[in-house]
């Protein structure tokens, strides 16, 4: 116990004992002094040198050492004495902004370095002339604010002394700080009219404004308004309604709003039509699923003051509607059904929203009412096809739970016996036929007609038939090729393949769809005697009537006008759309591969009849349908 | 008088034992005193690596300076048996000891340029300072009495950081043997 009480003592009396040699704490005893050449204070990149005197008593320095440091790091350096008391270091194109040196020496037979003293050096540029002097005073503020350019950083300390003075009184005020000022207007007592200027200085020079010359009352700028909200309304169009509320009451101020998505650069300005209440609401066309910014300003018109916009207010708009959603359903494959037209309302369902293009001329107000109008149409439009889509998805779901022979394979018309014998027709035409005529088609290419001789029969061709047989043709003698279209259409891999289609006669009425169905359900098996026999059986499903074709019909209808909007996209042929189209011809044609005898030869009245459809809306009897047509017997 | 001689007594009895719970040993968190003071310690001999390079050569002494700063002496109490007997003088004097040189390491000597980095090991060390200056005395104001010491220019700074550091942990390891003993036999 008493030997460590004698430690314990032993380390207070030598903790005194070093706080007692230490010596002043927060002051530093210079034992000679250190300058710089030409001054602490330079212009950066100039030759400097620092001089080192010591006047430590009984010492003759031996050495003297230079502490430099600058940016956290710090050199040692050897000074060059001048004589005994003095040294010297030079340093070349000295660029640093700040650094600080100290000096210490070696006296001969003393150990340690004693202390001389300390200098702090900076270099730097002088100010640049302020430019862009600008002085406001913010509505429902009490000060005057003065901006300007102080240009090139300096590197050093500069201060700015505003200057006002009254061009009525002359009275002048000044006013110092190291950016902008904020200058009380009750301390702008002596008239209206002022001149302001800006002195800029540091310790390399100085630099003075241009005068500005202001009237108070005109350089008031409006309160900016304030964005409060954004509120999404549950339409088929999407609708964003922004709420923003009016600060400013001023007089003959407009007001401007503008936005744009967030990951976009450019901006779409609208200028705001304002009520007479403070609370205000714009309303926007906007893309799902996109955030957007708004910001808005008021302002006077005619003054270069006032454009500054207030703080970006940022909304994100919801995802589309389940009604729009539901295009984006995954497809079933099914290559060669025309269901390209459905394909404008896939993949991007807002291409087909005309209104996201017309928000973008949202400033133009004189077309503002028309834009609506028509908005208004395009969404009840929207609306009813896509009412026409999930009817059609529907009933392809339904037609999984019938058997097979009631909805097969009909629809694939490249393997009906109609489609096989036109094929072969016209690849026989095409080899034989003398003449030839461009006919134009309708709707993808040229068309070529070639009038076939009547002799040129078709040798033969492979049909499918049903359980429920339709005779379409009739005798064959009768219904001869006047003519052969031949049409030029790609490869439906790449395009469309050439084609050919008879003319009908002048004096055969066209087939009407009608009397087709009604002759379905006659079941009557006409053999076709054109040398083989051909049976194209036509038959409606036993499960839907023929409202269902007309659905389709209209489905077609609503389909290719909804390619209106984006021709673009009608280029190609999507499996789901397929897969409907699909359920959709199962309502008109009866599949049934399996119990069909063959069939050989296209029947005239089919012939006819495709004829007459095709030569109002396309060429109906193609083996690959243009893709905006919707089905061999729409 | 008798009430007015009540009232003046209370008073007087109030003040003693706010004095006592303040100053006196009884009420000290030894245990938590002690925790802070190593920790003061800790930082105090840590932050010297981290203040940058600030390695000046160690200069002689003039002994021409006059020290101001609060001094632990063998006077103060604050050896073993004193501590026993009363610790209320030591825990003055390193109550003291700790304003100073909190107050120091708020100044423009460590603030100033050239910088060191902002919540750094200094500002830790000065916060635990600050808390164990608040265990010996929670309503001490002293923060705020002591003087600011004179504005100093930025190459003197390099010279004083280092001083006072140095002459921070020796006033630190002696602060941190009175609350180990205090914890270790003091405490109730």
């Amino acid at each position: 116990m008493r030997k460590a009480l004698s430690q314990w003592e032993v380390v207070i009396a030598l903790c005194v004992l070093v706080e007692w040699s230490s010596g002043g704490i927060t002051t530093v005893i210079c034992s000679g002094r250190v300058w710089v050449e030409p001054a602490p204070v330079f212009e950066m990149g100039l030759n400097v040198s620092i001089l080192c005197q010591s006047a430590v008593p009984n010492c003759q320095p031996r050495k003297f050492h230079l502490y430099k440091t600058s940016k956290g790091i710090q050199d040692k350096l050897r000074m060059a004495k001048l004589n005994q008391t003095t040294a010297r270091l030079q340093l070349s194109n000295f660029r640093e902004p700040r650094a600080h040196v100290i000096c210490r020496v070696e006296c001969p037979r003393q150990e340690g370095e004693k202390l001389i003293c300390g200098e702090d050096v900076a270099s730097g540029y002088p100010p640049n002339v302020p430019t862009n002097l600008t002085c406001l005073v913010y509505e429902h503020s009490s000060n005057v604010t003065c901006t300007w350019d102080t240009g090139t950083p300096t590197y050093l300390n500069t201060k700015y002394t505003v200057h006002v003075k009254s061009l009525q009184t002359g009275e002048e005020q000044l006013y110092l700080t190291s950016g902008y000022i904020n200058i009380s207007t009750s301390a702008l007592r002596s008239g209206k009219m002022y001149s302001i200027w800006v002195q800029a200085a540091n310790a390399l020079g100085k630099e003075e404004s241009d005068h500005l010359q202001l009237n108070l009352d005109d350089i008031v700028i409006p309160a900016l308004p304030v964005i409060t909200g954004a509120e999404d309304l549950n339409t088929s169009v999407p609708t964003t309604i922004i709420h923003w509320k009016i600060q400013t009451s001023m007089d003959g101020v407009f007001c401007e709003m503008r936005y744009k998505a967030a990951t976009r650069p450019s901006w779409n300005v609208k200028e705001l039509e304002t009520t007479s209440t403070s609370v205000q609401h714009t309303e926007y066309n906007l893309e799902p699923s996109t955030k957007y910014a708004f910001q808005a300003r008021c302002r006077q018109p005619g003054r270069r003051y006032g454009r500054e916009w207030s703080v970006p207010f940022f909304h994100t708009t919801p995802e589309a509607g389940e009604l729009f959603r539901g295009f984006n359903s995954a497809p079933s494959p099914s290559p060669l059904l025309p269901q390209v037209s459905l394909k404008s309302f896939q993949g991007q369902p807002h291409h087909i929203v005309a209104p996201s293009a017309s928000i973008f001329k949202d400033h133009l107000t004189s077309g503002k009412n028309n834009a609506i109008r028509s908005q208004l149409l395009l969404m009840i439009f929207h609306v009813g096809c896509c009412c026409w889509f999930f009817f059609l998805r529907i009933k392809r779901r339904l037609l999984l739970f019938l058997p097979n022979w009631l909805h097969e394979d009909v629809p694939n018309v490249r393997n009906s016996c109609a489609m096989k014998t036109l094929q072969e027709i016209s690849e026989f035409i095409m080899n034989n036929s003398r003449e030839s005529s461009l006919d134009p088609d309708p709707i993808i290419t040229e068309i070529e007609e070639i009038y076939l001789q009547k002799e040129f029969q078709p040798m033969h061709s492979q049909l499918e038939t049903t359980a429920e047989l339709v005779a379409i043709g009739e005798d064959p003698h009768i219904s001869p090729f006047v003519d052969v279209t031949v049409a030029y259409l790609p490869d439906p891999s790449t395009g469309y393949k050439p084609q050919i289609s008879s003319v009908l006669p002048v004096e055969r009425p066209p087939c009407e769809i009608r009397d087709l169905r009604v002759s379905a359900f006659e079941s009557q098996v006409i053999p076709l005697s054109l040398g083989k026999n051909v049976v194209i059986r036509n038959c409606p499903s036993p499960v839907f009537s023929s409202t269902s074709t007309n659905v389709g019909r209209d489905l077609f209808s609503l389909e290719e006008r909804c390619l209106i909007f984006d021709p673009n996209e009608s280029g190609s042929v999507e499996g789901r759309e397929e897969t409907e189209m699909e359920a959709l011809m199962t309502l008109e044609k009866q599949p049934s591969r399996e119990s069909l005898p063959e069939q050989t030869l296209l029947p005239d009245d089919l012939v006819s009849c495709l004829r007459a459809r095709g030569e109002k809306d396309s060429p109906d009897v193609r083996p690959y349908f243009p893709q905006r047509f919707g089905g061999p017997f729409p | 008088k008798s009430g007015l001689r009540v009232m003046l007594l209370s008073l007087l009895l109030l003040r003693t034992a706010e004095g006592r719970a303040v100053h006196g040993g009884i009420n000290v968190a030894w245990d938590r005193c002690q925790e802070l003071s190593q920790n003061v310690t800790a930082l105090a001999w840590g932050i010297h690596p981290q203040m940058g390079n600030l390695e000046l050569p160690r200069e002689e002494g003039t002994g021409e300076a006059v020290d101001d700063m609060p001094h632990i002496q063998c006077g103060d109490g604050c050896d073993h048996q004193s501590l026993s007997n009363n610790s209320q003088l030591c825990l003055q004097k390193i109550h003291r000891g700790l304003i100073f040189y909190g107050q120091l390491l708020n100044s423009d000597i460590f603030t100033g340029e050239p910088s060191l980095l902002q919540d750094g090991p200094v500002g830790q060390l000065h916060s635990s300072l600050l808390g164990l200056s608040q265990l010996l005395q929670p309503k001490d104001h002293a923060w705020k009495k002591q003087q600011v010491p004179s504005r100093s220019e930025p190459w003197q700074r390099l010279l004083l950081r280092p001083k006072i550091l140095q002459r921070l942990r020796a006033f630190a390891a002696i602060a941190a043997r009175v609350f180990t003993h205090g914890a270790a036999t003091l405490s109730p």
